[in-house]
């Protein structure tokens, strides 16, 4: 999944619409995305999220994750919130929030790739539409 | 030849009066600023204007049927 | 606690002096009748900073407060508004800051922090959550402002907001700027210089929790049309090119570009100085506020004399203040500039301002080499400048009066140098040149902070109704001083309405989605006209004397017709700018003397602020 993240401003407008498509909040910290900002070494941005590489599923140690059309799914009633997961993503895109008792992640709904004013994020459209 | 000029709703709100969508009828090889000015737009009331979708300097040259949008200048912020 | 819908509900309150941390409950009436941001920030200098307090002691007061709409999913809830009495005038002083720090203060918890005493060494207010310490930094003592932002955020984490200041700061400069995310200034009315007042080097903030609101489907509505709308906007594309740089042609163009410390209002070599030159030879990177899709944050990229340094602007008003009124040559060069000012932690309108009224001094003789310690003080040069804001900031030699502001320099200096000493209340002008633009004139005669264009800009109204016109203009600045105001109360960027055309009835629609609360927007410009009125009673309170002569611009814009450019001949008199001046106060329901009536502080709710003021004798 190729990014275009030359395009990125740093608005964090994906993190703000994740947590209000899925968690009903306004709140960047509950979502499944993240700007990360280089600039002070590489005058750049960062965006962090899952590309369905489904590397956690066989890390969790209580089978609490699968892949369903394509995207990678973390069943909440299963997971213990190990953090395994967490430490075993190669991209470092599944996120703790404390007041959400399993990680955070992707579920390739596609509003940011919608919304994100400079076509950042198209590529993950591309994986939403894989899975709807 | 006949071209459109649409001015946006917050350069109405500075220039009350002038119609939103006006039709005219110029001379062939006038300008964005003739236009503009036919339309009752002083220099100085326009910022950034479109032929059609595309940013344009106002001494570019009109072709029979284009669309002139006049937005208002930056506003300082 | 019941939930305030659109806001965080808590104050955080800190006595630096004590280290004391208390919070308290944000109540319904004052979230009701002051929104936040800058009502908030009003509020509190009023009630809570009383009249003589000497605005660099410790009994000066910062607000640093977010609005309703910070942090909420809409276009750029982005606005921070930083308030206190300020150094520069002796008045009521605010100024804003976009970047990322007015939501994450409310994912944090809290819509506004209240800043009080003097911590006994130079520290940080460190806020995670619930969190909350003062922190001593020893370290970062004389630091860049930039440079202990990167040390903080490397430090404590990427996620983590922060606001700096400078070396100006420490000194106290009355200029100071606050920084935060490299390239956003708090600029105006020194409030940088409050806070190193306070020996406060920087706030860093983290929050997890959310904003609620009160009609989450009904402001998903809204928000949706408002993206959706400036997306399809064909002039977003060239926001997100140039930002703000893109005014500089078009100021040229219609004789407003502040020009060898506007003595001239059209630069010859305005050119080099435009967006498409920004764009074309320094830029490197588009940077946005919060949530915002115009990104204006233009990252550049600037070298002088060996040194490669990168910088977020320049934006308009720094390539007015710096660039054409200091006459500098390239936008390169205004660049390199505005890393320096940023650095140090110097506003870029008062410190091009306070340069180039020393290069002015300088080539009348006013002072001399010695004087400045061997600095060529001549428009133009970029060493001059980058020499004299080091000065400034170390208040050094010539910097020692130029950071106290030009008034306070020219009155140091002498020679008829208060002629041409540009600001108003002690507020360095900002950069419209407004000799042909008389109800912009007004606007910066009136504006409650000082010589600040962003209350009310009016110059396309001067072009619409005639630039010579001077009757019926006070309507007008007073209409937008109501309005542009009430979006930073709102903690809402305003550029998406005044510069993309975003209709105002979107924001009508948001406040009661967000807030729950039935105010049409004609209600919130009640508020916001109360607001006004309480900064300018502040004022009253403040000095016996004050009023109508706070109200005037420089002797240059009234003596000296414009020399060249396109408004060449062209001129205000005295007598003009007393009827501005009449006009306005009268619509306003003050009086001639520029107070306002106890019958119009009543009309507005603030009947004890009416009593107070006329037990003082202040107000009849």
């Amino acid at each position: 999944m190729k990014l275009d993240l030359d395009r990125c401003t740093g608005c964090k407008l994906c993190q703000l619409v994740c947590s209000v498509v899925n968690f009903g909040e306004n709140n960047p910290k509950k979502a499944g995305i993240r700007v990360i900002s280089r600039l002070f070494t590489d005058a750049r941005y960062d965006v962090v999220v899952c590309d369905q590489c489904a590397v956690c599923i066989d890390a969790c140690p209580v089978g609490a994750i699968s892949m369903e059309d394509g995207v990678v799914r973390i069943d909440p009633d299963t997971c213990t919130n190990c953090g395994v997961c967490v430490e075993t993503c190669p991209n470092g895109a599944l996120f703790s929030h404390p007041d959400v008792d399993y990680p955070i992640k992707c579920i390739a709904c596609g509003e940011c790739a919608r919304l994100c004013p400079r076509g950042v994020l198209d590529a993950l459209a591309e994986v939403g539409k894989v899975a709807s | 030849m006949k071209v459109v000029v649409e001015i946006s709703k917050i350069l109405l709100a500075v220039r009350p009066g002038l119609a939103e969508r006006a039709e005219l009828d110029l001379p062939e090889g006038s300008t964005v600023a003739d236009a503009l000015a036919a339309a009752g737009l002083a220099q100085g009331l326009w910022g950034i204007v479109l032929v059609g979708d595309r940013v344009t300097n106002v001494s570019a040259k009109l072709a029979p049927g284009d669309k002139v949008t006049a937005l208002p200048p930056v506003s300082g912020g | 606690m019941r939930e305030m819908h659109g806001y965080a509900g808590t104050i955080l309150r800190i006595n630096l002096s004590t280290r004391a941390v208390s919070r308290e409950p944000l109540t319904e009436d004052l979230a009701a009748d002051y929104m936040g941001g800058r009502g908030f920030g009003v509020h509190f200098v009023y009630r809570e900073v009383l009249a003589g307090t000497d605005p660099l002691g410790p009994g000066n007061k910062l607000v640093v407060a977010a609005g309703p709409f910070s942090g909420v999913f809409l276009p750029s809830g982005a606005k921070t508004s930083i308030s206190a009495k300020s150094p520069a005038t002796g008045l009521y002083g605010d100024s804003n800051i976009g970047g990322h720090l007015a939501g994450e203060l409310k994912y944090a918890g809290y819509d506004a922090i209240v800043i009080e005493g003097k911590a006994p060494q130079l520290s940080y207010l460190f806020i995670e959550d619930d969190r909350v310490e003062v922190r001593p930094c020893e370290n970062l003592r004389g630091m860049g402002a930039i440079k202990a932002e990167k040390v903080l955020k490397d430090e404590l984490g990427d996620e983590f907001q922060i606001a700096t200041i400078g070396p100006a700061g420490e000194n106290m400069v009355v200029f100071a700027s606050v920084n935060h995310d490299i390239g956003r200034q708090a600029g105006r009315c020194g409030m940088g210089a409050v806070m190193g007042s306070k020996n406060l080097k920087a706030i860093a903030v983290r929050g997890t929790g959310g904003v609620p609101v009160a009609d989450m489907g009904a402001l998903r509505k809204v928000a949706d049309e408002m993206f959706s709308a400036l997306a399809a906007n064909p002039a977003l594309k060239v926001w997100q090119d140039q930002g703000l740089a893109q005014v500089t042609t078009w100021s040229n163009s219609i004789g407003a570009l502040p020009t060898r410390n506007f003595r001239q209002n059209f630069y010859e070599n305005a050119e080099a100085l435009s967006g498409e030159r920004m764009r074309s030879d320094i830029h490197v990177r588009d940077k946005a506020c919060f949530a915002c899709p115009m990104a204006t944050g233009k990252y550049c990229r600037a070298r002088h004399r060996g040194e490669t340094v990168f910088v977020e602007g320049p934006e308009y008003e720094t390539t007015a203040l710096i660039g054409s009124n200091c006459a500098l040559q390239s936008i390169e060069e205004v660049a390199f500039a505005n890393y320096m000012c940023d650095e140090l932690g110097l506003d870029t309108i008062s410190g091009g301002s306070a340069v180039a009224f020393t290069m002015e001094c300088f080539e009348r003789g006013v002072i001399t080499e010695e004087d400045t310690g061997g600095i060529e003080a001549r428009f133009g040069s970029l060493d001059a400048f980058v020499e004299i804001v080091k000065l400034i900031a170390a208040r050094q030699g010539i910097g020692e009066p130029l950071s106290r502001g030009v008034r306070a320099a020219a009155e140091a200096w002498g020679g008829g140098s208060q002629d041409f000493a540009i600001q108003v209340k002690g507020l360095e002008w900002s950069g419209y040149e407004s000799r042909g633009a008389p109800s912009m004139m007004l606007a910066y005669m009136t504006c409650d902070i000082g010589a600040h264009h962003n209350r009310a800009w009016s110059i396309t109204h001067d072009i619409a109704v005639g630039r010579n016109v001077i009757q019926g203009k006070a309507a007008k600045v007073i209409e937008l001083q109501h309005v542009r105001p009430l979006f930073d109360c709102l903690g809402v960027c305003r550029l998406q309405w005044v510069e993309l055309g975003l209709p105002l009835e979107y924001y009508a629609r948001l406040y009661p989605a967000v807030t729950g609360r039935k105010d049409s927007w004609d209600d919130l410009l009640l508020k916001s006209e109360r607001i006004w009125n309480l900064v300018r009673a502040f004022a009253v309170r403040e000095r016996p004397d004050f009023g109508r002569a706070d109200d005037q611009p420089p002797r240059r814009f009234y003596t000296e017709p414009v020399p060249d450019g396109p408004l060449a001949g062209s001129r205000i008199t005295r007598e003009d700018l007393d009827t501005l001046l009449d006009e306005y106060y009268d619509l306003r329901g003050w009086d001639r003397g520029g107070r306002p009536t106890a019958a119009t502080l009543e009309r507005l709710g603030l009947g004890d602020v009416a009593s107070e003021l006329r037990a003082m004798g202040r107000i009849s």
